[in-house]
C-alpha cells in the first residue's frame, strides 16, 4: 500500500498505469476521441487536486473511474439541458393525412440480410455504430446516452434534465430511427 | 380499422419495449401491426442488433485502443502545470 501512495503523486506513472484504461472507458461511453482525451484529462487533475480524499479503500483505479463516470454523466447531464426542440422536419415518417404515419419511402428499412454472428465480431460495424451515435443532436445524444450508461429510470432522468417522461421516449425514439437509418447508409452503401 | 396503429406508433412501442415493458392494449397493437407491416418487422429486427451492440460497446472496455505518445504527453503536461 505504501508503494501505492507514492506512486500517486507521480502523474507520468499514473498516466502510462491507468492511461489506457481509463482512455478505453470514456472511449466507450463518449464515442469521441477529442472528448474522451478531454474527460480523462479533466478526471486526473480532479484526482490530483483531491488526492487527500483517497482512503485506499478502493484501489487507485477504482477511484479515478469512479471520477471519471461523474465527468461522464455531468457532461451529458449539461448538454441535456440546451435547449433544441425536436423538429418534426427529419422525420422518417409521411405527414399526408391519408398515409400519415407510415415510412417514407426513403426511411423504409431494407433487410440487412446478413448474420447476427457476423456482424458481432465486427470491428467495423462497431465504428459505425459510434460514428452514428455521434452525429445525434446533442441533446438527443446525452438523453440517450445517459439512459444507456445510468441505466437510470426514466423519472430519475426526468427531474435530472427537467423534461417529462413521455419526451423522453420521444427523444429515445427518435434517436433509435436516426442511428438505424445512419447505420444502415453507412454499412451497406460501401 | 380505426384500431391499428401507424408505422410510427408501432416503431415507438419497438423502442420503448426495450428499456421497459409494454402494457397488454400496448402488445396487441404492436403484434397486430407486425403481421401485417414487412417494414417494421425489419425495423424490430435491427433495432434489436443495433442495442446488443451498444450494450456491447458501453460494458465491455476493451484494451486495445492506447493513448498514443501525443495524448500521453499533452496529459503529463497538463499535470504538470
Amino acid at each position: 500500500m505504501q508503494e501505492e501512495e507514492i506512486k500517486i503523486l507521480n502523474p507520468e506513472k499514473w498516466i502510462n498505469d491507468y492511461g489506457d484504461f481509463l482512455y478505453n472507458y470514456a472511449l466507450s461511453r463518449m464515442f469521441s476521441k477529442e472528448q474522451a482525451e478531454d474527460l480523462i484529462q479533466e478526471t486526473f487533475l480532479a484526482a490530483f487536486k483531491s488526492i487527500d480524499k483517497f482512503q485506499g479503500q478502493s484501489t487507485e483505479r477504482t477511484w479515478l473511474v469512479s471520477i471519471l463516470k461523474r465527468k461522464i454523466v455531468d457532461y451529458y447531464r449539461k448538454k441535456a439541458r440546451s435547449k433544441e426542440q425536436l423538429s418534426d422536419a427529419d422525420s422518417p415518417f409521411i405527414r399526408d393525412k391519408f398515409m400519415y404515419g407510415r415510412w417514407k419511402e426513403e426511411s423504409e428499412p431494407h433487410d440487412w440480410d446478413i448474420s447476427d454472428s457476423t456482424l458481432s465480431d465486427d470491428e467495423e460495424f462497431i465504428e459505425i455504430i459510434k460514428k452514428c451515435i455521434s452525429a445525434l443532436p446533442d441533446k438527443w445524444k446525452s438523453v440517450f446516452s445517459l439512459k444507456h450508461i445510468e441505466e437510470a429510470p426514466n423519472s430519475e432522468i426526468c427531474d435530472d434534465l427537467d423534461i417529462s417522461e413521455s419526451n423522453i421516449w420521444v427523444i429515445l425514439h427518435r434517436s433509435r430511427l436516426q442511428i438505424r437509418q445512419c447505420v444502415e447508409k453507412l454499412w451497406f452503401n460501401n | 380499422m380505426k384500431m391499428m396503429i401507424t408505422c410510427e406508433q408501432a416503431s415507438y412501442l419497438i423502442d420503448k419495449e426495450q428499456y421497459t415493458e409494454l402494457t397488454h392494449r400496448e402488445k396487441f397493437n404492436l403484434k397486430m401491426h407486425l403481421l401485417s407491416c414487412k417494414f417494421c418487422r425489419l425495423y424490430k429486427h435491427e433495432s434489436h442488433v443495433i442495442n446488443d451492440k451498444i450494450s456491447d460497446i458501453i460494458t465491455y472496455n476493451n484494451n486495445e485502443v492506447k493513448l498514443d505518445e501525443d495524448q500521453k504527453q499533452r496529459l503529463i503536461e497538463k499535470l504538470k502545470l
